[in-house]
């Protein structure tokens, strides 16, 4: 033996065999040790989660909190932010009723923050007009669809709320733009349309009808068609990134963290095409390394950059797409890829528990209230037994 | 007692992982995003670095030191009971990594 430790070469393969023996077992087993209880659902997981978004929120999240360098989207996350911890509380309270009176103020305040005129500012710019005084007109404003979601969640968990009236006119000015869109596209912002944003137009009108007893079927059923026909490139069933609301042409590349965000917008609306976009992601853009699991932001065959959307592009993986990747991983029972890319989630986002609360500390709110938000992500429940409203 | 152990890993790895929570606790208290993303280039010139340290100490923690300190500690152990047998009288015999031998020759058998 003493001669066998002499060699250098042996030393180096004891070394070399134990290093990689052990950084494939270890790491994964270290930083998946939460994504079986939230893939669960389990009380205390989500829990933390949600209490760490209400910290954020109660520490102040305006426009002013971003720095990108550009208004529109420092608006855009802000509105990114609170729409998404509104849906993320909503959902955790869909799980755990229990937790209703807790979570449901702090959503209400996210809506109020939603709708107030500074956060949706960058839309009043780009079209000269706010989308709230504008909601006769059959201007896009796209970006409504995110707000309306989050009124929709509301609505799901407290029907007669302060906000109904809102919501329901929101809704319809939505549905009639939609019904008047010739390829199933609507602007966000004039001369630019994308077909995520619309996504979370379509799973808004949806989440309508779930919570307030309106009936779009027929619209959301022939929109269904027209978007699988025009903005899913056929190839590699992903969503292209932008496109042209008047001739029905794509104007971007097919993207995963646009594909991986529709996968849980239209889960509120067709269940059916947000699974059909989800196999699109498992089956072309999965990437895995060592238990961690990432999601490639182009399609193959498509090139693109690091933008406001996909965020850091690295090695062709995107922080974007991987994170709302994890809501269809839920959405659509794939606890294996759950797993796999809550472990890249969990090393870089770094999650730190501090009393109650759990946050990510590479996340900053933004990324805090999307991670929540798309570990949580649930089918909701079946509808209550509302009356049906005509269209 | 355990001289044989690999000190000097051993205190690399405790170092690493001290590094680790030490910069994630800053980079909590500091908010990485909005430390990086603010008007203050103070703020982001104190985060950049502690972030990119905290990382590098992270990825090294998790992938590289188990295994580095596992082989360590296994070719110490094995070399240790090596010497022991081949030499158990002498105990003045120094090892090749210049440590010195265990002093309790009993500990050799």
């Amino acid at each position: 033996m003493a001669r066998l430790l002499d060699r250098p070469l042996a030393r180096a393969a004891i070394r070399v065999a134990l290093v990689a023996a052990c950084a494939a077992t270890l790491p994964r087993a270290c930083a998946g040790g939460d994504a079986k209880a939230l893939f669960r659902g389990d009380l205390e997981s989500q829990t933390a989660l949600a209490r760490g978004v209400v910290d954020d929120l109660e520490a102040g999240v305006t426009t002013a909190s971003f720095h990108t360098g550009s208004a529109r989207y420092d608006g855009e996350w802000a509105l990114g932010t609170y729409q998404m911890a509104a849906l993320g509380l909503g959902q955790v309270v869909l799980a755990h009723p229990e937790l209703k009176a807790e979570l449901v103020p702090p959503i209400e305040a996210s809506l109020e923050r939603l709708l107030a005129p500074e956060t949706t500012a960058f839309g009043t710019e780009a079209w000269h007009g706010s989308a709230l005084d504008s909601l006769g007109t059959d201007r896009g404003h796209a970006y409504l669809g995110y707000i309306n979601l989050a009124l929709g969640m509301l609505r799901t968990l407290a029907p007669r709320n302060r906000f109904a009236d809102l919501h329901d006119r929101i809704t319809e000015a939505l549905a009639r733009r939609i019904t008047l869109a010739p390829y199933g596209l609507i602007e966000t912002y004039p001369g630019e349309a994308y077909p995520t944003d619309v996504a979370s137009v379509i799973g808004s009108i949806a989440l309508h009808d779930r919570s307030a007893g309106s009936d779009h079927h027929a619209l959301l059923a022939a929109w269904s068609t027209t978007f699988r026909a025009r903005w899913i490139e056929p190839r590699s069933g992903m969503l292209f990134q932008a496109g042209d609301p008047a001739n029905g042409l794509p104007r971007g590349p097919a993207r995963a963290s646009h594909t991986a965000l529709a996968v849980y917008a239209l889960s509120f609306a067709d269940p059916d095409l947000s699974r059909d976009l989800f196999a699109a992601l498992q089956r072309t853009q999965h990437a895995s390394f060592l238990g961690f699991g990432a999601i490639r932001e182009d399609a193959p065959g498509h090139g693109g950059s690091s933008d406001i959307d996909s965020g850091p592009v690295v090695l062709g993986v995107g922080v974007s797409a991987t994170g709302f990747a994890l809501a269809g991983a839920r959405l659509h029972g794939d606890p294996a890829l759950y797993t796999e890319l809550y472990r890249t989630a969990d090393l870089f986002g770094a999650p730190r528990t501090s009393g109650e609360s759990r946050r990510f500390v590479s996340g900053g709110p933004l990324g805090d209230a999307i991670l929540l938000t798309m570990l949580t992500a649930r089918p909701l429940p079946s509808p209550p037994s509302l009356p049906r409203r005509p269209q | 007692m355990m001289a044989w152990l690999p000190r000097r890993t051993l205190i690399i790895a405790a170092v690493l992982v001290a590094i680790e929570l030490l910069s994630v606790r800053i980079l909590a208290a500091l908010g990485l995003v909005e430390a990086l993303l603010s008007p203050d280039g103070g703020r982001a010139l104190v985060a950049l670095p502690i972030a990119v340290l905290f990382f590098t100490a992270r990825l090294l923690v998790r992938f590289l030191v188990p295994g580095v300190v596992a082989s360590s500690l296994l070719l110490a152990w094995l070399r240790h009971r090596a010497t022991g047998q081949t030499a158990p009288s002498s105990p003045a015999t120094p090892s090749r990594g210049g440590a010195p031998p265990p002093p309790d020759p009993g500990a050799q058998t």
